[in-house]
């Protein structure tokens, strides 16, 4: 039974509202990611010897005799360092994503065998123990494999960026030692050879993510390895182009509909924000002279508070929206096309 | 008959691809808003210069609003016929899989008051809203109380936007409603606005269509302009010469494929009867439906 494309996304708004616990294991990605992020910058700063104070003046200082005394062993160090962090968050993001999926492929498949005369606290008691065990066995059974897919995926991603804009790169710098005369007219060509790199790569990224989108829900959902994945989920794509298509068409225009909606948070924020500043009646001789006095600084700093203030807001709403909305809707409607358009085979 | 969104795309390239005449209203329309857009800076520098010289300052701001509005009011015009025959001509090559010039001048002598009217009373409201957003920020700004203006400045230019958002979603189906069911203007925003409640979630997606395919194209042609981009000097000339064919491109293939798409869409969804050579024959190009075959007895 082949589901028209409204009918999935109703169905999977309703899905989503009925299981919100299906945001669980996204809101745990956050929380480790961020761990994982604070834990690689401070053992950057401890490599670096910077010292972690609250005083940026110290940091500034350090920061700044760096470049003096980094050797090529630094480098290579510090580059491992991001290769190491990389690779975890890749392996952090696909347990997550392998729980979620699998939390969804067992609420749609339950979906008409909920148990309805149990009492409402047991049933949330049971789902929810249910539900965390789910989470735990299906990122457990799948992590390798969809940490191996993104690991490819992201491989050539890098593979690409190098081709694209690595060799550029090289070639500009040896080219310019070679010649350092001739250095503007080389610019000249080499500025639209970087224009048409950067275009071939956003074009191929693009390719690469609607080709392969489907990967991580073929892992889960159909059980398969890793290559046996991608290969589902490039032949999903070829026999569904237009409702894939549509779908990503649509989630790429619905989260940035989001985040207008966030902006739009943001900007009351600031205006709200804004009645708080004391506006010195005279501002408008202030800004035309010269000397700058310590009330304009004053009123600087201030605006700068309540800006400061309004992009938090927005950063909090957003990641909100996306860890409790965007990223588990997300997960439900490709769980749901791609379990729909299976059994139509 | 709720077509799914699917179907709507398909049939209605199809149809797009069997009548590609429906390009030339929109072609017309903007050749001509080219035109009387040229037309009207020359004589507006003529004048201004003229006058400029003569020293009449108040008669030359005068003549210049007067001219802005005019050529205003005139290319709005000049796009609702278009627009109107565009429409019709797109219903008839729905419903008949056929269709041709006359159908649009049919469609646009009949329906372009109405369109006319409702471009009016939707610049009438945006305006009007402008005005109500920022009127506690002008009179804050009186009073001479600053930060509560700039507060209010802010709060009034978000509104604006957010309420442009949702002015064109919902009222996007109203000039479909006009021309397929032959309705006045302000019937015609009621009924776009009903259809709208009815079938957000199909409106939403083929905006969005829409939207991600002239995205795609608008990438296509910076590629292609990138790659041109490299030569100097001609690469220029050749990417503005580029350019200008993307435009003609986007006039004469994305625009009448989305009117297709949505009038299809329209009247496969409205409660209404579409009005104007009722015909019996359903939707062409869905799946072919069965004969119903009369079941009579047979009298010997």
């Amino acid at each position: 039974m082949v589901e028209c494309l409204e009918n999935i996304l109703r169905k999977g708004f309703d899905l989503w509202e009925k299981n919100i616990y299906i945001a669980m294991p996204f809101i745990f990605n956050l929380i480790a990611s961020l761990m994982l992020l604070i834990v690689f910058i401070g053992s950057l700063f401890i490599f670096l010897s910077i010292p972690i104070t609250l005083d940026i003046q110290k940091i500034i200082d350090s920061v700044s005799i760096l470049p003096d005394s980094m050797t090529y062993v630094h480098a290579l160090i510090i580059s491992l360092f991001f290769i190491v962090f990389m690779l975890l968050n890749l392996l952090i993001n696909a347990f997550f994503s392998a729980g979620a999926i699998g939390m969804a492929k067992e609420a749609i498949e339950s979906i008409e065998s909920i148990d309805s005369s149990a009492s409402h606290l047991d049933d949330v008691i049971k789902h929810g123990n249910k539900n965390f065990g789910n989470m735990i066995k299906y990122a457990n059974k799948k992590v390798i494999d969809l940490f191996l897919a993104n690991l490819i995926i992201t491989a050539f991603i890098l593979l690409i960026l190098f081709i694209f804009v690595g060799i550029p790169l090289i070639v500009s710098i040896g080219l310019y030692y070679m010649s350092p005369d001739a250095a503007p007219l080389f610019n000249m060509f080499l500025s639209g050879v970087y224009d048409l790199g950067a275009m071939c790569v956003a074009l191929l990224l693009i390719t690469i993510l609607i080709l392969f989108t489907v990967t991580p829900y073929a892992i889960v959902i159909s059980d398969v390895g890793a290559l046996e994945g991608l290969k589902k989920g490039y032949g999903f794509f070829m026999d569904h182009k237009l409702a894939v298509l549509l779908f990503l068409i649509f989630i790429h225009y619905a989260t940035e509909f989001t985040s207008y909606a966030v902006s739009f948070i943001a900007s009351l924020t600031f205006s709200f924000g804004l009645l708080f500043v004391q506006i010195p009646p005279d501002i408008g001789s202030m800004l035309f002279t010269t000397n700058i006095s310590t009330a304009l600084t004053d009123l600087f700093m201030q605006l700068s508070i309540v800006f400061i203030a309004a992009i938090a807001m927005a950063v909090i709403i957003s990641l909100t929206i996306s860890t409790i909305i965007i990223q588990p809707l997300t997960t439900i409607w490709w769980s749901l096309l791609y379990m729909d358009r299976i059994k139509e085979k | 008959m709720n077509e799914p969104i699917e179907n709507i795309l398909r049939a209605g390239y199809n149809t797009w691809r069997k009548n590609l005449i429906l390009c030339v209203p929109l072609l017309t329309s903007g050749i001509m808003n080219i035109i009387i857009l040229l037309a009207a800076i020359i004589v507006l520098t003529i004048l201004l210069v003229s006058f400029i010289k003569s020293d009449m300052l108040f008669v030359s701001l005068l003549l210049t609003g007067l001219l802005i509005t005019s050529v205003f009011f005139l290319m709005i015009f000049i796009n609702s016929f278009f627009l109107a025959g565009a429409i019709g001509m797109s219903k008839e090559a729905t419903e008949n899989a056929k269709t041709s010039l006359s159908d649009m001048l049919t469609y646009g002598k009949k329906k372009t008051l109405s369109l006319f009217f409702v471009y009016i009373i939707v610049s009438l409201t945006v305006f009007l809203g402008f005005i109500l957003f920022f009127i506690p920020a002008i009179a804050a700004s009186l009073l001479n109380l600053t930060n509560i203006f700039l507060s209010l400045l802010i709060f009034g230019l978000s509104l604006c936007t957010l309420s442009g958002v949702i002015l064109t979603i919902v009222l996007a189906p109203v000039s479909y409603a006009i021309v397929v069911c032959d309705l006045g203007a302000i019937e015609g925003i009621k009924e776009g606005y009903r259809f709208f409640m009815k079938n957000k979630l199909v409106v939403i997606f083929l905006l969005f269509t829409v939207e991600g395919i002239s995205w795609g194209c608008g990438l296509i042609i910076q590629f292609i302009t990138s790659l041109f981009g490299i030569i100097p000097f001609i690469g220029d000339l050749i990417n503005l010469g580029i350019y200008l064919l993307y435009m003609i491109f986007v006039m004469a293939v994305i625009y009448p494929l989305s009117i297709v798409w949505w009038t299809r869409l329209y009247m496969g969804r409205t409660e209404l009867k579409p009005k104007k050579k009722p015909t019996d024959a359903p939707l062409k190009d869905s799946a072919p439906e069965p004969e119903t075959l009369n079941q009579e007895p047979i009298y010997i």
